[in-house]
């Protein structure tokens, strides 16, 4: 029985990972999702945009950014770009509405 | 001589009267003997009759295109005007009002903003979001069985991931999978060795909608085998020296086919409802062309002015996934009364 819990603890562990790394990808690959044209503007010239990028660490390869976002994601910094505030905060915003949508 | 009789009939069938000679008991196969049962559920019954209706006339839309309307599902008539009651009028309204559902020969449910006829984008919608419906719950099917036969014969690590690989398929809501794929694979197409799709085809759709559902599927089927691998039947083939894949496809398969059977019907109505809200959402099929979702997706903007235009295809949404759906049950009650299994999504 304990190595079942140990062996389906470690299976959750690596379902996890995988989620992390498709959700991480996934913004990669829908077109025209680039966080850093988006907070630029409409008419933003490419010189900003790429210090935009640089600001969020966007223009570091994809294995970097991954880290970046799971170190963010563990210590509750991770920052919305859309909203600009913190998603740990957000979420906590959410969840009284959600919570009583789920019981009814 | 009355009891054995009693005995001899399968549970469920009202016994033969006393005194019937032996010679009138017939052997009857278990398919036989499940649509005695189906024949009985009238409502099961009349369901599966009104989806062949439904796509029969979806079927039809060329020879109603031709004969009838004149037109083709993605001509635009915007400048034209009909007689209706003796006087011409606009197709399209100077405000931008399509005419509504009417008996005037062309245009019997009237048209839309951009003086296309409904009726006949509602027959060629039909026939996309039936083929969608259909071809998705086929890839749905052969993917879980294949998934749900190798996890549940060589069980151990094999099992472990792929039950995984289905957790992390699962862990996405499904509508947000099929938008994140279908607005990913909408612009490049899909490449995968030497399967090649054009990233406006109907396939997308059917390769997003057939793939996300594989889980839901998959799971309840491996429980199946795994239960079936322990049976007497397995271990005898393994000691006829029969192959794991011998055992698999002529063995448990077989087993399992009636479950498989009802899965797939009641997938076909899943497919068409995700098909229809990703269609809506703009992930699924690309306009022009016609789908049920398509096609509501176009109207709702006008849903005050031309409710026609969202409340027609809408109908035909819910009376093809409700007949599939009461079919569905029906079949599985006749398939397997004592069955428990739910296609939950």
């Amino acid at each position: 029985m304990g190595r079942f819990i140990v062996r389906r603890l470690l299976g959750m562990i690596a379902v996890l990972f995988a989620i992390s790394v498709i959700v991480f990808l996934i913004f990669n690959v829908i077109p025209n999702s680039d966080p850093a044209a988006r907070i630029a503007g409409k008419n933003a010239d490419p010189a900003l945009i790429a210090r935009v990028s640089a600001d969020l660490g966007l223009d570091k390869p994809l294995p970097i950014q991954y880290l970046t976002m799971m170190k963010q994601i563990f210590t509750g910094q991770l920052m919305s770009y859309a909203k600009d505030r913190n998603v740990v905060q957000q979420i906590w915003d959410g969840v009284p509405a959600t919570f009583s949508l789920c019981i009814g | 001589m009355v009891a054995t009789v009693g005995e001899m009939e399968a549970p469920g069938e009202p016994p033969l009267p006393a005194g019937v000679p032996k010679s009138q008991i017939q052997g009857r196969s278990p398919w036989y003997l499940a649509w005695l049962r189906l024949r009985r559920n009238k409502v099961a019954l009349f369901c599966a009759g009104v989806f062949v209706l439904i796509v029969l006339f979806c079927l039809a839309a060329p020879l109603w295109a031709e004969h009838v309307a004149h037109t083709g599902p993605n001509e635009n008539h915007i400048t034209e005007k009909v007689l209706i009651d003796g006087q011409p009028t606009n197709v399209v309204g100077p405000d931008g009002t399509p005419i509504g559902p009417g008996l005037h020969g062309q245009y019997l449910l009237g048209a839309d903003q951009n003086g296309r006829d409904v009726m006949v984008r509602l027959m060629y919608g039909g026939r996309t979001s039936i083929y969608i419906g259909l071809a998705a719950a086929a890839v749905t099917t052969v993917l879980s069985v294949i998934v749900a036969l190798l996890a549940g014969y060589y069980r151990g690590w094999i099992d472990s991931v792929l039950s995984r690989i289905m957790d992390v398929i699962w862990a996405f809501p499904v509508l947000l999978l099929g938008i994140a794929l279908g607005t990913a694979l909408a612009v490049g197409g899909l490449k995968i060795g030497p399967l090649a799709i054009a990233g406006d085809s109907i396939w997308i759709p059917i390769m997003i909608i057939g793939f996300v559902y594989v889980p839901y599927m998959a799971r309840p089927i491996r429980g199946e085998i795994l239960a079936l691998r322990e049976k007497e039947f397995i271990e005898a083939a393994v000691a006829q020296g029969k192959g794991p894949l011998r055992i698999m496809f002529s063995e448990l398969l077989p087993n399992i086919i009636s479950t498989i059977i009802v899965f797939f019907t009641l997938n076909i109505a899943n497919n068409m409802l995700l098909e229809s809200a990703l269609s809506f959402l703009g992930a699924g099929v690309r306009p022009p062309n016609a789908s049920w979702g398509t096609m509501i997706a176009d109207g709702y903007e006008m849903i005050y002015t031309a409710p026609h235009l969202t409340i027609v295809p809408g109908l035909m949404i819910i009376a093809t996934v409700l007949s599939l759906n009461v079919f569905g049950d029906g079949l599985r009650d006749a398939l397997d009364p004592r069955a428990k299994i739910r296609l939950e999504h």
